[in-house]
């Protein structure tokens, strides 16, 4: 009887001081995940302010061949020299500057979300828009993508109203789904993210155009359990997966905020 | 039209400030927001184009002191940085625009005109009705900046259209 009552004293103890080490380990990992935030939220601003300033300086070389065209022998005409035979086809230059500045806003419609990707790391609970942070995730999940050949395409919910719940749960949730689903596409397969909105709720839905037959083994948190269903119902939503014929659909859903928030 | 640029990326704000002047909008350009600050002090500019990351001075704070000491001037957010937090802080504050850079130069210069011409309807109704003798309709256009700000918007709309 003693000897039962330590054992369980002991086991209990042991219990506490594991309890105890995942807290710890918990608090750093969300620790770093705000170093992380920081950071790439800075960089991201930084690289933002020298895309608007690549972007500025092209415009002003265009601006200043435009002002050529128009005073040719103004100012800066002393560049050039008179006459039609030695004037300068300055259409190559326009040509040039209107691809750097298309460069600039691919790379700043990227970095962008990027930068809220990574903002959105630092809140808890709040209102955001479920399309946008959709459309974060996408851009992250492009590169993956495209090594594998594997199209992504994304029908969002117009004017759907605001999401309310943890970003970086959301945003992790959905992102596991779609890395479980990926796994088992193959080169020239296509994963179609849909957003709409159904019962009061933000649905996300993932469908594969393959019919995933040994489904990739989901990540797993501490206790055995599946990730993304896992932070999904800590998130209070819900998660279906329906294996189809020929493809897979994983359907996630999230609360809306509240009216007037 | 007095415009001031505020921004601490001095090569990125000194190109935007040539390149405005190309488009007939002559500016003064300051570094930080405590500059900016003084510079109203001195002489009061119709439209701010406003940073917000910059050092000492977070432009949402420029903005807020703003909006109680100088609610006249319009003030359009130019930022690398914005989050969906900082529009609707603007926006709750009246910032006329909010715009993320990098942005087309027109349609900055557009904005610009826009806030300029906000801000002179304002004026022009408020004086005209004082000059009527309506003081509190005056008045209440005055204060009143949301009920004005509508010819705002259809200006940005028409500018969409034109997009």
């Amino acid at each position: 009887m003693g000897e039962t009552q330590a054992g369980l004293a002991t086991e209990q103890t042991s219990m506490v001081q594991r309890t105890g080490d995942v807290e710890v380990d918990l608090g750093l990992r969300i620790a770093q995940l705000q170093v992380l935030s920081r950071a790439l939220t800075n960089v991201a601003h930084d690289i933002q302010n020298h895309l608007a300033a690549i972007n500025e300086s092209a415009g002003w070389m265009g601006d200043l061949l435009n002002l050529k065209n128009k005073h040719r022998f103004g100012w800066i005409g002393r560049f050039f020299k008179r006459g039609e035979r030695h004037r300068l086809d300055t259409t190559p230059f326009f040509g040039e500057i209107d691809t750097i500045q298309k460069q600039v806003v691919h790379g700043s419609t990227s970095n962008r979300r990027l930068g809220d990707f990574a903002h959105r790391l630092e809140e808890t609970q709040s209102v955001f828009s479920g399309n946008k942070a959709l459309e974060e995730i996408r851009d992250v999940l492009l590169k993956g993508a495209a090594e594998k050949d594997v199209h992504i395409e994304m029908e969002l919910a117009d004017g759907a109203p605001m999401v309310e719940t943890d970003p970086p749960g959301f945003q992790l949730a959905v992102f596991c789904g779609v890395e479980q689903v990926m796994e088992g596409l193959e080169s020239g397969d296509r994963l179609v993210l849909e957003a709409d909105v159904r019962d009061g709720r933000f649905h996300v839905r993932l469908t594969s155009s393959r019919r995933v037959e040994s489904p990739h083994e989901p990540p797993r948190g501490p206790d055995g359990q599946d990730f993304s269903r896992a932070i999904v119902q800590e998130l209070g939503g819900q998660i279906w997966k329906q294996p189809g014929e020929r493809n897979h659909i994983t359907t996630l859903a999230f609360p809306l905020a509240a009216a007037g928030t | 039209m007095k415009v001031l640029l505020v921004d601490d990326e001095i090569d990125f704000v000194t190109t935007l400030s040539n390149r405005l002047g190309l488009r007939g909008i002559e500016t003064d350009v300051v570094h930080d927001g405590q500059e900016a600050l003084d510079y109203v002090k001195d002489q009061e500019p119709d439209v701010i184009v406003l940073d917000l990351k910059m050092p000492g001075m977070y432009g949402m704070e420029v903005l807020r002191r703003l909006s109680k000491t100088n609610p006249d001037i319009q003030v359009v957010i130019l930022t690398g940085h914005g989050t969906d937090r900082d529009e609707e802080e603007a926006q709750r504050l009246k910032a006329f625009d909010y715009l993320r850079k990098p942005t087309d130069i027109d349609k900055l210069a557009d904005r610009i005109r826009g806030a300029y011409r906000f801000k002179l309807e304002k004026t022009m109704a408020a004086a005209a009705f004082a000059e009527a003798g309506e003081f509190d309709m005056a008045k209440d256009i005055a204060k009143d900046a949301e009920r004005l700000k509508t010819a705002g918007e259809i200006f940005k709309d028409e500018d969409k259209d034109k997009t």
